[in-house]
């Protein structure tokens, strides 16, 4: 008998401590909130910077295509494809996106006539701050856009690639 | 908190600025789409920080708590971390913005950074951020307190973060497994039931030993686990209360029950029930202890298992000629084979995500541990070996662990039994240590 009591105190503290544990956690305050709001536009610190340098380089753009060759060539295929295998080399999409048909993510990106990215967001917020896989796909989509600046485009050609959405589509990729 | 209205005030002032610029853009750009469909399937590379004291000086609890949330993360295979020895300026505290320059070269796209410490009180402080070293933001931070008995469950918690964050997955590291201990020589065997962490820390023996034990099996909320106990050489289910330690026999039946599982609302246990030469399926209601019999064959009907929205339910039996997987309605009707493969099959257990069984095959006196889909196409083997069986699902449906025993020789060594775990994928097979030979494991719900 005393050891039965013995016991049942012993579960009690072990009960306790764990309830000790989970109520603790409930503390935990996750600032994700604060962070949804800033992963919808993720700009680099020096944005004030870019965005000067990027007024002289639109700038230039103007001269450049009021004296432009009539020469330059829609962007081709080749062209696009090269930047297709850039981003794919620097893209991890996480194992629970890999393979599913509905979680291709946009990614919005605005670039500097050097092809580094200047913007990248995610276009569908909503599901973003709805959905704990589409957030983790989503946040890999702009790991990969973000590692892969600059982009290697034809600078002559900036006029028509200075954004992008970029889809990335997991549903071939198996994990 | 400060550092982020800092980083919006100059994301916004990069905004406006854009919006006055946009007026001098050419009215004939435009936005080019662009899919791509293929990526790199590798590990993710993450540092993980020795979690520091006030004095922005790594402790002993908050080396402790980095090693076990490090295990936990390289141990799924989804992730690789970056020896410490390698940081450029190891970080001091959670709340200092990192130089994100000292860890772009080392390729991370995760850094985890932490203070743990105990305080005047004895108490364990943690506090955590992760941070996304690519996109350079945090990504999810937390902080918490609790005695030093909790310092590994909560570490296990952070490192669910951690996996859940860059997956996109549900975690499964705070979890437990309960198994059976096996000892003494194979004429004597002692088995008793035992429950620990699923990394196998915390290890404790939750039956004497004095009666055999088999099959033990979670309840829903992890706070049960039903199992076989041999009591005067009659195999018969019986039900444990975890906390208390408290085990009663399940309801008294004419014949031999076994091979029990919870439904997947814990209020029903399905089991086999062998009467006069025939094994059949039935499902006992724990609340009004009614019996429902599911199957009726001649034939040996068993191991069934609820798909997780308890509709179906798989189970094998040699009604065919040989044992083979079925699949039938919760109330017994429909029954259909599902494995037409060579050899026969055993154990299966329903994936928790709903789409895959695993099972136990035995070709030609080989042991294998595979997955199919649920109409039993697309089988895939995992595992092998001398004797490989038992599978059981992380709850997340992404890791199975199984028994495995080693062939034993004339000479009466070998034959050893150990716990293993491998990924859906195949690879990363890893064995769990436990103080004594182990079988029939079975892995809790997510304990949180």
């Amino acid at each position: 008998m005393n050891e039965l009591a013995q016991q049942s105190q012993q579960d009690k503290k072990r009960e306790e401590a764990a309830n000790g544990v989970l109520q603790n956690l409930a503390k935990i305050q996750k600032t994700k909130e604060a962070e949804k709001k800033q992963a919808q536009k993720v700009k680099k610190q020096d944005a004030q910077q870019k965005v000067a340098t990027n007024v002289s380089n639109v700038i230039s753009g103007v001269q450049q295509k009021t004296d432009a060759k009539p020469s330059i060539e829609p962007i081709g295929i080749s062209e696009l494809d090269r930047v297709r295998m850039h981003i794919a080399s620097k893209w991890n999409p996480p194992p629970a996106a890999a393979g599913a048909d509905k979680l291709k993510v946009d990614i919005y990106v605005r670039l500097e006539p050097d092809g580094s990215v200047t913007e990248a967001s995610i276009v569908d917020t909503k599901r973003y701050d709805a959905n704990k896989t589409y957030r983790a796909a989503a946040n890999a989509a702009l790991r990969a856009v973000l590692d892969a600046s600059p982009l290697p485009l034809p600078r002559e050609k900036y006029d028509q690639w200075r954004e992008f959405i970029f889809g990335f589509d997991p549903r071939f990729i198996s994990r | 908190m400060i550092r982020h209205s800092l980083i919006m005030m100059m994301a916004w002032m990069g905004l406006a600025l854009s919006m006055l610029l946009s007026v001098f853009l050419p009215a004939h750009a435009q936005t080019l789409r662009l899919d791509i469909t293929s990526g790199q399937v590798a590990p993710i590379p993450i540092a993980i920080a020795d979690f520091t004291g006030p004095d922005g000086v790594p402790t002993n609890v908050g080396r402790q708590i980095a090693q076990i949330i490090s295990d936990d993360l390289i141990s799924s295979g989804q992730f690789k971390s970056v020896d410490s020895a390698a940081f450029i300026t190891p970080p001091d505290s959670p709340d200092i913005r990192p130089d994100f320059n000292d860890w772009v070269p080392l390729g991370v796209q995760g850094l985890l950074v932490g203070s743990a410490y105990i305080d005047d009180g004895g108490a364990l402080q943690i506090e955590f951020v992760l941070w996304d070293v690519v996109a350079q933001r945090d990504i999810t931070s937390g902080e918490g307190s609790t005695d030093e008995n909790g310092l590994r469950r909560l570490s296990h918690q952070i490192a669910d973060f951690v996996y859940e964050e860059f997956t996109g997955d549900s975690a499964y590291f705070d979890t437990q497994i309960v198994y059976v201990s096996e000892s003494g020589p194979a004429d004597r065997r002692i088995k008793r039931l035992a429950i620990m962490d699923q990394d196998g820390h915390n290890h404790r023996f939750l039956t004497s030993g004095n009666d055999l034990v088999l099959t033990p099996r979670f309840s829903p909320q992890a706070h049960e686990i039903a199992y076989v106990n041999y009591f005067n050489d009659e195999p018969n289910v019986y039900l444990l209360d975890v906390a208390l330690g408290r085990t009663e026999r399940v309801g008294s039946f004419p014949g031999m029950t076994f091979a029990p599982r919870f439904s997947p609302d814990g209020d029903a246990l399905i089991m086999s029930l062998a009467e006069d030469g025939a094994t059949d399926i039935f499902a006992l209601d724990l609340k009004t202890q009614q019996l429902s019999q599911l199957t009726r064959s001649p034939s040996i009907d068993t191991s069934p298992s609820y798909s997780p929205d308890g509709s179906q339910i798989v189970f094998n039996s040699d009604r065919g000629g040989s044992q083979q997987l079925y699949v039938m309605s919760e109330n017994g009707r429909g029954v259909q084979r599902i494995s037409y493969g060579e050899g026969r099959y055993a154990t299966p257990v329903w994936s928790p995500r709903g789409d895959i069984i695993a099972f136990t095959k035995i070709v030609r006196g080989e042991f294998f541990i595979g997955v199919m889909n649920k109409d039993g196409s697309g089988e895939r083997l995992l595992a092998r070996g001398y004797l490989v069986e038992g599978p059981t699902w992380a709850p997340n449906g992404r890791v199975l662990m199984y028994f495995k025993q080693e062939p034993r020789e004339a000479d009466g060594s070998g034959g050893e039994v150990a716990l293993y775990r491998v990924d859906i994928t195949g690879f990363n097979e890893s064995r769990i240590i436990t103080p004594a030979d182990a079988s029939d494991p079975a892995w809790s719900p997510l304990l949180r």
